[in-house]
């Protein structure tokens, strides 16, 4: 090896071998199969002596480059030696690349790495002084060696950046790798600067994990709620199913008792009928005693006929559609009293309207509501002194409730559940005539409106029949 | 000539009755009497005096009072005798078809014997005493 050319440092060195210039190898090592090809054992072993000493050398070189002592180098080539100078004014710069966090490394065309800094060496886990000179390819796992040779071309080529995966040993670095490479008086370089990513990897990874758990939950929940959906849906069919049955349950009910009533009417008919005609044509060939009896039948089939149109009057009601329209209540409470009035114009009753109520009903419907509501308060009161009956509404909640209160004879509110129910009645038919079907006319009917009906009352004090013509839900229902 | 209300009706009752109020109100009519479809074509082709009023029931056996309207209808010769349906049908449907097979009334039968007979009075003096002068 022939001595360095000697340049001038303008820095100033701490070393003792400042200014002194190194010598490299250029290309140091042939491929080995053309070394074993061509050359004998003895030839070989010389050889490797050489290498060794050379490598020695380069070695010793570098880490006095990298410490300041050298600022200039000469490598032998087959172009003869070259020059390699580290100018002064580099030096701070070569403390910054050394300071570095990132790996940095200068590398040759071939892949050997030329230099490399401290964070490079602690990223692999080695001494510097122990990676100068060795292929960056024998730092590559065997995983990522293709994809590094695709890589390594790009790089040579201009830049390149992307991640890899380092072996050194059996430990495994992945790295985030951005390359340049340049030509440097006549040299081809790679500069290359290496990031540690393992913990970047090693989040990402976590975060993966989670990922894929939270994918997972997501996953069950949502077939959880599939199932359960599935479950509500066959719920649901189901029971569409049972209140189509039970519609159908019901207007066949409806129908039954439609035709039975309507039936039943066409014999009654001819029993009433004659019983008259008896009774006022032949009345007088009768004594007193048959007299009597005929007009038992006579009352009895009267009866039966009001019971049998009442009937016929609660199953036309359930069958008949709601046709909503706004309407004055008040009015309507008049015009019935009238009726009533008219139909007993000896009573003197106190009636009291509350003026201008008006809501969304069926009108028709409506009128037999109040037709029924106001008749009962009517009869109730009809052995009362000074008989007073009253309709007004009231806010229960934010929400209309329409009472109609009387003084009448009132009822036991024991009995008050049975009181919608049909045929039920709470007085004798000697105290009182009914059929006990007119507030289970009222109550389908203001179901029908969507509301709700209900009774106050005690025996002697008087009733008050209460309705909502929506969703109302009464509070104090019970007295 | 004493005039002549045809009665048909399945309901042996029924006819009795309608017979009785007619009877009550007005003796001077005479009542014909037919139980059925049949009986009425049969009783009209073969009858020398036409009714002067024809009352019908509309719910009867084999032919309807429907079909029997639009069978009296077609004969030209009872097709000015005024024909008045007297049912228990309370049904929109029903009147609607009866006036198109060619009723000239339609009444129901009411439950009360007073309001019956009212409602008979009223169709005789509507339909039988109009009748007259047409006929």
């Amino acid at each position: 090896m022939k001595k360095p050319a000697f340049r001038t440092r303008k820095t100033k060195s701490k070393a003792t071998k400042a200014g002194r210039a190194k010598s490299l190898p250029r290309k140091p090592i042939k491929p080995k199969s053309e070394i074993r090809d061509s050359k004998s054992q003895k030839e070989l072993l010389l050889e490797n002596t050489k290498l060794r000493r050379r490598l020695a050398e380069a070695e010793e070189t570098l880490n006095a480059i990298r410490k300041g002592d050298v600022d200039a180098l000469i490598v032998s080539g087959p172009q003869g030696e070259q020059v390699y100078t580290l100018k002064g004014a580099e030096q701070p710069y070569r403390i910054l690349v050394e300071s570095m966090n990132e790996g940095a490394l200068s590398l040759t065309e071939n892949g050997i790495i030329m230099n490399c800094n401290t964070a490079f060496a602690q990223i692999c886990g080695a001494s510097s002084g122990s990676l100068i000179g060795s292929s960056i390819r024998d730092l590559v796992s065997e995983t990522n060696i293709d994809k590094f040779e695709t890589f390594w071309k790009q790089a040579c080529e201009r830049e390149t950046r992307g991640e890899l995966e380092l072996k050194f040993d059996s430990r495994t670095v992945p790295v985030f790798i951005s390359t340049r490479a340049r030509i440097i008086e006549g040299e081809y370089w790679v500069f290359v600067v290496v990031t540690d990513i393992s913990e970047q990897k090693q989040n990402e990874a976590e975060l993966e994990k989670y990922r894929t758990h939270l994918e997972q939950l997501v996953d069950e929940k949502t077939e959880e709620l599939r199932a359960a959906n599935e479950e509500l849906l066959v719920a649901n069919d189901e029971l569409a199913m049972r209140n189509t049955e039970l519609e159908m349950l019901n207007n066949e009910l409806d129908s039954f008792v439609y035709s039975v009533s309507h039936d039943l009417r066409a014999p009654l008919r001819i029993m009433e009928g004659f019983a008259k005609i008896v009774s006022e044509d032949h009345g007088e060939k009768l004594d007193a005693e048959g007299r009597s009896y005929l007009a038992r039948i006579r009352s009895g089939s009267e009866r039966l006929t009001k019971l049998i149109g009442d009937l016929l009057g609660l199953s036309r009601v359930a069958r008949q559609s709601v046709k909503k329209m706004d309407y004055d209540l008040s009015s309507l409470v008049s015009s019935v009293v009238s009726n009533l009035r008219e139909a007993d114009p000896a009573r003197n009753t106190e009636v009291i309207i509350a003026k201008g109520l008006r809501d969304s009903v069926d009108p028709d419907l409506m009128r037999i509501v109040f037709s029924n509501i106001l008749g009962n308060a009517w009869k109730f009161t009809s052995k009362t002194e000074k008989a007073k009956i009253e309709f007004g509404a009231r806010d229960q909640g934010g929400k209309t409730v329409y009472f109609v209160k009387d003084n009448g004879v009132g009822f036991d509110p024991t009995y008050m559940n049975k009181m919608f129910l049909p045929f039920q009645r709470l007085h004798s038919e000697e105290e009182f005539e009914g059929t006990g079907i007119g507030l289970a006319i009222v109550e389908r009917i203001i179901k029908k409106h969507g509301g709700k009906v209900w009774a106050e009352g005690a025996v002697g004090k008087g009733a008050t029949i209460y309705f909502s013509l929506y969703n109302t839900k009464p509070g104090s229902k019970r007295p | 000539m004493r005039k002549t209300i045809l009665i048909i009706d399945d309901s042996d009752d029924d006819v009795f009755l309608t017979k009785t109020v007619i009877s009550r109100i007005r003796p001077d009519i005479a009542t014909e009497i037919a139980m059925s479809g049949d009986d009425v074509l049969l009783f009209l082709r073969d009858c020398k005096t036409l009714p002067s009023l024809i009352l019908l029931d509309l719910k009867m056996p084999r032919m309807n009072g429907i079909d029997l309207l639009q069978e009296m209808r077609a004969i030209s010769r009872l097709r000015r005798i005024p024909m008045v349906v007297l049912t228990n049908s309370e049904l929109e449907s029903d009147r609607k078809a009866c006036f198109e097979a060619g009723a000239d009334d339609f009444l129901q039968k009411a439950t009360n014997l007073d309001h019956f007979t009212k409602d008979i009075e009223c169709v005789l003096e509507r339909w039988l005493d109009a009748s007259k002068k047409q006929l």
